[in-house]
């Protein structure tokens, strides 16, 4: 036994499937994997189809007809995607100065913006949109700050708005932006930079013809991320939005639990699985799963 | 180089506008969760911890959690088992099984929590698992799993084969190998994918609300119907607590990592 | 040497000019130090760089030889101490405004831009030439560096000599004054790197700007160099030519770092004006040519001898005019081109160089003398862990 291993070892084949069967690793690998396939398969996959069937299984395709023809249904998938589109671009716009930051920063400030980063992740969705409920209402403190600055004359109605909606799902999904940005900018051969400085490129000819260009792909894999994540947002537009700014996840719940139509409720549902499957797919076909947090999670 | 320009100045001051927009918000609800005043107002007039003394003598808001306490532990072991194995598999061996897995972890992160919520809904309605903690678990291990498989795997991508090639060469078997050599060594890659699966589970709202209805209600449950209706810091208090807690659990997952990096340090 | 009068100081660049033929920078480095924490990488450095020399920072890794040359390309802000380019203070200068052309030990390439946007990255950063001129320059720094055909090539479409050589045209196009190479061959097998050595000592006659060359190959800098900078935990050890360094270090790390000496410890027994006795562990008295050590009697001393300096004779033979000790043979090896020797001399090791027509005469066990030439050994001061 002791013999064999040393020389799979030195034959360079992994020493777990030892003593040259070839079915082996593929029974210890079913083995390990049959696990979460399982209870993946029973409790995500599963239910889903459930969901699809049900969206069919009364009416055929007529909810799908409703929610693709009714004015009413339109405009949620259209504000849908246009808040997506917007805090997409708002995440990009404030996360990408941050993320390069912390490529470039010392390790020390890099430790200590990772924390600041990573602190409000991890607090509640519930807690992060109250916050801001607090912040912009009419009696809250951007109001307090506007009337005493003399910047305005009666309270602003900030809240319940497009860019309270916004301003809230900026600020959730900042910090995946940024992390899923930062770990793709650390791939980046740091020497590129000295190499472009040396052969005369100012600090910001150097980002512009090196650094930016090689993080074009970090950026695209971060935007796809954030816009899916903002798909499914249902808390922060309830909290923070008006009836203009309801969002899918909205109206399905509304459908489910308060209509209690379920063939629309899965249909609408299936459309938005689909829209999501579709980014994911694309995600997934140019970036690789263990890019996503690439252990910088902490 | 050292040379400070005005761009560094730019730069560092919009790094530090942003970083305060990520954080001030928090420290708002914080600071009224301490305040005296029977209304939302920051600054707070004076503090008092007269909302926390109102949560904790609450019955209402102490079974909300220990219940999502049950949830989460069950969450939290359910993926751990389930987990760990799926992540040395993926880090082992490669195969059609890889990227079917890595598609699958995917789309249980990021597949929108009202679309979980409503097929568990449907699917818990014949089998008899509504209004069942466990069956909220199950549901929750759905998401909890990737944490578990990431983290793992990312610890054992810095692992050092050779060390369980050394314990089998010197008489492990395999099996013995992997959990007394392994296992150990990735163990806070474990812990840590554990911990981020029950903070996953405590902050899930649709599925707790589809799968126990409003008989049961965990913190977030809670928390949900409480931010609709308060007027006055009890939410502040009760969700400055959650956040506390979660706080508590980071810094678990930190002081875990510090240590794994200091024995890898040495090792 | 090649020492090019430094003529040019000062003088504007002219945007046109070829990249030949003009006189390199003369760098002086004057108490540079860098710490990094509390190491100090670097310590009070201080070296004159002959305008259109190839320089050579030779030594182990963490000799702070790489930290010097980041600190010459300005990578780094040094700590204390000063570089001047042509006798000008350049410390103040940002990397990207110093004119200096850079080989990286990963060579550093885009790996977003083909080979001859590559190269013409330099071109389009720092002169303002015409689309032609700049076509027509790439094509030629192509040809020096026989990389014709292969302009639309992305790196990663290349091989590793095929990088390197890329790397070296993107450094020279501009027709930098002063070269920088952090170990560029390093990467390379051992046939490529030899041709390569050569290849870089043409370009170097040819265009005649300042090399500095960092490795820790001590045949790469002997080869290359017109002077090697041997540096140890920050600081330099020696100066010289390679011949300079090689036969006559300054202490047992330059001997034993260029290329494996033999070093008897002993202990000096008496000191001539010109030669001092050294009785060495297995009582024998031996004969050194003083040099310039100021030891004291009854000091310890080594006794620095190369391996292909020493024959290997019958024990009965005692050379007029050779110094040399009685032996025991321990081990011969087979080189190929020669052979390699073990001998015991008292408890210490000597290696031997020597024709491999004598393997038939040497056999481990054997009793043999060795002898050299008083004037190929030298006293160094005793062998410590410096």
């Amino acid at each position: 036994m002791a013999s064999e291993l040393s020389l799979s070892i030195r034959s360079g084949r992994p020493a777990l499937p030892a003593a040259g069967s070839k079915a082996r690793p593929f029974i210890l690998q079913a083995i390990l994997l049959a696990p979460v396939f399982g209870w993946v398969t029973a409790f995500f996959l599963v239910p889903i189809g459930l969901m699809i069937w049900r969206s069919f299984a009364e009416a055929g395709l007529a909810p799908y007809v409703t929610i693709l023809t009714s004015p009413v249904y339109l405009k949620v998938l259209i504000t849908t995607l246009k808040i997506c589109l917007l805090t997409t671009l708002g995440c990009l716009a404030l996360g990408y100065p941050i993320a390069y930051v912390l490529t470039v920063a010392r390790p020390t400030v890099r430790g200590v913006v990772l924390i600041l980063v990573i602190l409000p992740y991890w607090l509640d969705y519930i807690v992060r949109s109250y916050s801001w409920m607090i912040l912009l209402g009419r009696r809250g403190l951007v109001n307090q700050l506007a009337l005493s600055l003399g910047l305005s004359e009666r309270p602003l109605s900030l809240l319940y708005t497009l860019f309270s909606v916004s301003i809230g799902m900026i600020q959730i999904l900042l910090p995946l932006m940024i992390l899923t940005l930062f770990g793709a900018m650390l791939r980046i051969d740091r020497h590129l930079l000295d190499a472009a400085a040396i052969h005369g490129a100012s600090r910001w000819r150097a980002f512009r013809t090196v650094f930016l260009p090689l993080s074009l792909p970090g950026v695209y894999a971060a935007g796809l991320l954030v816009f899916v994540s903002a798909l499914g947002f249902y808390i922060t537009p309830a909290l923070l939005g008006g009836p203009e700014q309801t969002m899918i996840s909205q109206t399905i719940m509304v459908l489910a639990s308060d209509l209690l139509n379920w063939p629309l409720a899965s249909a609408a549902g299936v459309l938005l699985l689909v829209v999501t499957t579709v980014l994911l797919a694309l995600y997934n076909r140019f970036f690789s799963l263990d890019r996503m947090f690439g252990g910088v999670t902490t | 180089m050292t040379r400070t320009t005005i761009g560094d100045i730019a730069v560092n001051g919009f790094v530090g506008l942003v970083l305060a927009f990520l954080l001030f918000p928090v420290l708002v609800v914080v600071g009224i969760s301490f305040s005296s005043a029977e209304y939302l107002s920051f600054p707070p007039p004076s503090l008092s911890l007269r909302w926390y003394r109102a949560i904790f003598s609450n019955w209402q808001w102490i079974g909300a959690f220990l219940l999502t306490l049950q949830v989460g532990g069950i969450t939290m072991v359910l993926s751990s088992v389930l987990g760990v194995p799926a992540a040395f598999a993926l880090s082992r061996y490669s195969g059609r099984g890889q990227g079917l897995l890595n598609m699958l972890i995917l789309a249980a992160l990021i597949t929108p929590a009202v679309i979980k919520a409503i097929s568990i809904y449907l699917y818990y309605v014949p089998l008899g698992l509504l209004n069942t903690v466990w069956g909220l678990a199950f549901a929750h291990t759905v998401s909890g799993i990737p944490f578990v498989v990431i983290n793992v795997v990312a610890s054992l991508k810095n692992y050092d084969r050779n060390l369980e090639h050394a314990a089998i060469i010197h008489g492990a078997s395999p099996v013995r190998a992997a959990l007394g050599i392994t296992i150990p060594i990735v163990a806070p890659g474990i812990a840590v994918g554990a911990v981020f699966a029950f903070m996953q589970s405590a902050q899930e709202l649709l599925v707790a609300i589809f799968v126990l209805g409003t008989v049961q209600k965990p913190l977030s449950v809670k928390l949900w119907e409480g931010v609709q209706v308060a007027i006055d810091p009890t939410i502040a208090a009760a969700t400055t607590a959650v956040a506390g807690l979660v706080l508590l659990g980071l810094l678990a997952v930190m002081v875990v990592n510090s240590r794994t990096r200091a024995a890898a340090s040495v090792a | 040497m090649s020492v090019v009068a430094a003529s040019d100081r000062g003088r504007p660049r002219s945007e046109s000019e070829a990249p030949v033929a003009r006189a390199g920078v003369r760098v002086r480095l004057e108490r540079l130090t860098k710490f990094f924490g509390r190491v100090r990488a670097v310590d009070e450095v201080s070296l004159e760089i002959p305008s259109g020399s190839f320089v050579t920072l030779l030594g182990p890794s963490g000799s702070g030889k790489t930290t010097a040359l980041n600190l010459i390309a300005g990578f780094l802000a040094p700590d204390a101490g000063e570089i001047q380019f042509d006798g000008r203070a350049i410390s103040a200068l940002p990397p990207h405004k110093r004119n200096i052309g850079m080989v990286f030990q990963s060579y550093a390439l885009f790996p977003h831009m083909t080979v001859f946007e590559n190269v013409a990255y330099p071109l389009r950063m720092r002169d303002r030439l015409s689309r032609d001129a700049m076509r027509a320059r790439v094509a030629e720094t192509l040809q020096l560096a026989q990389l014709s055909g292969l302009e639309a090539r992305y790196p990663r479409q290349l091989s590793g000599g095929q990088q390197q050589r890329v790397s070296m045209a993107r450094a020279l196009v501009s027709g930098p004054r002063l070269l920088l190479m952090d170990e560029p061959l390093g990467a390379l097998d051992k046939r490529l790197r030899e041709q390569l050595q050569i290849e870089i000592k043409q370009i170097h006659r040819q265009i005649g700007s300042t090399f500095v060359y960092v490795t820790h190959d001590q045949s790469e800098a002997l080869t290359m160099s017109d002077l090697i900078v041997v540096m140890h935990h920050g600081r330099i050890v020696q100066i010289g030519s390679p011949p300079e360094v090689y036969e006559a270090p300054v202490n047992a790390f330059v001997a034993d770092f260029l290329g494996g000496a033999n070093l008897l410890s002993g202990q000096m027994v008496s000191r001539r004006s010109d030669a001092c006795e050294v009785r060495i562990a297995n009582g024998q008295v031996i004969a050194v040519p003083r040099g310039g050590l100021a030891e004291t009697e009854s000091a310890a001393v080594s006794i620095f001898i190369r391996p292909e300096d020493i024959r290997i004779l019958p024990p009965e033979q005692r050379p007029h005019g050779l110094m040399g000790t009685p032996a025991t043979i321990r081990d011969v090896v087979y080189l190929g081109e020669a052979l390699k020797v073990a001998a015991v001399v008292g408890d210490q090791t000597v290696s031997v160089r020597t024709l491999r027509s004598e393997v038939d005469r040497l056999a481990p066990g054997r009793e043999v003398f060795l002898a050299w030439a008083p004037q190929s050994s030298r006293l160094l001061p005793a062998a410590d862990d410096r």
